[in-house]
């Protein structure tokens, strides 16, 4: 039966790939032709769908795929898979032309892994390959984000988030295989973010991740989150250590010196919030709904920076810490002695609000940037200040950032804005990164941690309670 | 056809390999821990293989008990199951705690009608009754502790498990949870193909926060 199967899968490769002289050696032409070289399993994924699934509609749903692809493609702003009720977004990449490529570069062994996120309010799935030469390339990316139903809330509910996740995770993994070309058989190892984050989702993502990995037989990697962010620019840009690294999320405000893999020194971080934390404060307090960072810029487009005078809080300090908390209370305190609002209140607010996060974010940074020159950490001529979190997409920052790098010499990084908030590529890369450099794959008894700081050595600056430096 | 069993709802971590033909249970592994079941687990699965000389994906179907139970235990479970499931192409079902507890209350034999519980706290207890034979005659639910005298009544039922004895209600015999052997039994049951999920029976303790915002014009 099986050897049946076989025959047609190869009769149908044959007809794909056109019949070509089966090339003894596999480095002489035809090279491309994934027959020649023997082939793995994944060079006929698409073929073997059809043949191996029980279900009819496999087919159907196979070029169905294809359309959303070739939509993908054409038009990546608008496009939306919805398989589930919930917005599902994919970065999709042509699967025939990566399998070519895939497959006429043999001296280049590639490894594969699968990463799994769901340290917050967004599950996530990811395929992603490294070559030997540290190359990397994204095969599938899947996130399946929890917006809507946090957004009652104004902030993410740790029981909502859980609940959500554990009913989305399993097929998110087996949407980014079956998308990736790649076979569970063939990927050398699972990643799950096992720390900092909301504990019911770590334990959902962590679970699969050591269930996939102890039935398929293959390696686990428990990942630090903020580990992911760090290494991204690495994926995305090549990006060489050491390197400066801006994480500014909802969660995270910090400056981190990346010097090599499992390498962090913390220099800043936040006393109190974090800055994404900040910005979703501030638009709930005025009523602008959630997610508040891309609320509170759109409203502050119109806005007068200079009326409403707020504080720049750690200005001038020569330790490189945050502080929102009292930015926070001081939008409070003006808005409130406005209120009732005016259209143009709100709009003023946001503009101060974000001038004075810029102005701080300048000095921070640009400090951080000095003392890196100072600490003669700079091997090449433009190291690189690589910013990660769902605060770097905010333009007023982004400037603010681009042109302190340009008048100090450093090249700015700022990944896709996709792979700069949760995903699971970052984590399947974090752990691709960490078993080149040698490091050992975890037991799976790993258990999950709520706080985990990316700098073991570094002091507790906040909430260090009996769960020990929360980051 | 070979069931894995997997409970990780309440204080035991277990999970049982269990042969429908013969129905017997091949292996089996239980430890009472109370917590840090994402750390036992996949030992406690693996130990449970070997012992039955299986190979990690020597299964057909997971079936996982979906609680009621600790919400954190159950998605333990659950996620554990379903992952499995996409890892090895097995079929994935799921069983309540409750189900289970009715099932091992038939071995008292009263003869009559079976209310199953479980302690919710809060002055609460999860609950649903089973006739004599097993079958369900309502879904399950959470009842005020006072409610469940009125259950019993309406169904002439005699109650077991950790809800009645929490709301002081008599039982029928010691009844404390669900066995692992009887979440492979009644696994037999479902019909895969419907996504496994969590029986939770109580909403997220989370509403939304009021007078926040400052008043606009």
């Amino acid at each position: 039966m099986y050897s049946e199967i076989k025959l047609t899968r190869q009769k149908l490769g044959f007809q794909l790939f056109g019949e070509k002289p089966l090339a003894a050696d596999g480095r002489k032409r035809p090279v491309g032709d994934p027959i020649a070289l023997g082939g793995k399993y994944h060079d006929f994924e698409h073929v073997f769908w059809q043949a191996m699934s029980h279900h009819q509609p496999v087919a159907c749903f196979m070029s169905l795929c294809e359309r959303q692809r070739a939509a993908a493609r054409s038009d990546p702003v608008r496009f939306r898979l919805h398989p589930a009720s919930t917005v599902v977004t994919g970065c999709f990449v042509n699967r025939i032309a990566r399998r070519r490529k895939y497959s006429s570069e043999p001296m280049n062994k590639k490894t594969v892994f699968l990463g799994i996120e769901s340290s917050c309010d967004e599950t996530a799935a990811a395929v992603v390959a490294r070559g030997a030469d540290g190359h990397g390339e994204i095969l599938a990316d899947v996130v399946l984000s929890q917006m809507e139903e946090h957004a009652a809330f104004g902030g993410v509910v740790p029981e909502i988030a859980a609940r959500a996740h554990v009913e989305a995770m399993d097929r998110l993994i087996a949407e980014a295989i079956h998308q990736s070309g790649v076979s569970l058989q063939d990927i050398d190892g699972i990643a799950a973010t096992i720390g900092p984050g909301l504990i019911g989702g770590l334990l959902v993502g962590a679970m699969s991740g050591k269930a996939i990995a102890y039935a398929s037989g293959k390696p686990f990697y428990g990942v630090n989150h903020l580990e992911g962010h760090a290494l991204t620019a690495r994926l995305t840009d090549g990006v060489s250590f050491p390197f400066l690294m801006l994480l500014v999320s909802g969660g995270h405000t910090q400056i981190v010196l990346v010097r090599g893999v499992g390498q962090y020194e913390r220099w800043g971080t936040t006393i109190d919030d974090a800055l994404g934390e900040a910005f979703d404060k501030t638009a709930k307090l005025m009523d602008l709904g959630y997610p508040g960072g891309p609320q509170v810029e759109k409203a502050a487009v119109t806005g007068n920076p200079k009326r409403i005078p707020l504080p720049r809080p750690m200005r001038g300090e020569a330790r490189l810490d945050f502080s929102f908390s009292g930015l926070k209370t001081a939008v409070r305190q003006a808005a409130q002695a406005l209120a009732p609002l005016e259209e143009q209140d709100v709009a003023d607010l946001c503009a101060a609000f974000q001038l004075a996060v810029a102005e701080t974010l300048r000095d921070r940074v640009g400090r951080s940037l000095a003392r890196f020159r100072a600490e003669g950490l700079a091997d090449e001529d433009r190291p690189a200040l690589v910013v990660a979190g769902g605060v770097a997409a905010n333009s007023a920052i982004r400037e603010v950032l681009t042109s302190l790098c340009e008048s100090q010499g450093f090249a700015f990084v700022a990944p896709p804005i996709r792979l700069c908030t949760d995903n699971a590529v970052m984590i399947a890369w974090a752990g691709l990164e960490r078993e080149a450099a040698g490091l050992s794959a975890n037991g799976l008894d790993m258990a999950v941690r709520s706080r985990w700081p990316l700098d073991a050595k570094a002091s507790a600056l906040i909430g260090s309670g009996k769960k020990g430096a929360k980051a | 056809m070979l069931i894995l069993a997997l409970d990780t709802a309440q204080a035991d971590c277990a999970a049982c390999l269990f042969e429908t033909e013969s129905a017997t249970v091949l292996s089996r592994t239980v430890e009472t821990i109370g917590k840090g079941h994402a750390e036992r687990l996949m030992a406690v699965i693996d130990e449970t293989l070997q012992k039955a000389g299986k190979a990690p994906s020597g299964f057909d179907r997971v079936a996982v008990n979906i609680g009621p139970g600790s919400f954190t235990g159950v998605r333990i479970g659950v996620s554990t199951a379903r992952a499995l499931a996409v890892a090895t192409g097995a079929e994935c079902v799921g069983v309540s705690t409750l189900s289970a507890i009715g099932r091992q209350a038939l071995r008292f034999a009263t003869g009559r009608a079976v209310l199953a519980t479980i302690d919710a706290r809060r002055g609460e207890a999860y609950a649903q009754v089973f006739d004599a034979q097993g079958r369900a005659l309502n879904p399950p639910a959470t009842y005020a502790y006072g409610a469940l005298e009125e259950l019993l009544r309406e169904h002439d039922a005699v109650a077991f498990g950790t809800g009645a004895v929490a709301a002081g209600v008599e039982t029928g015999g010691d009844v404390t949870g669900a066995e692992i052997d009887s979440i492979a039994r009644l696994g037999r049951e479902p019909m895969p193909g419907q996504p496994v999920s969590p029986l939770y029976l109580r909403a997220p303790d989370a509403k939304p926060q009021t007078g926040f915002a400052v008043a606009r014009r």
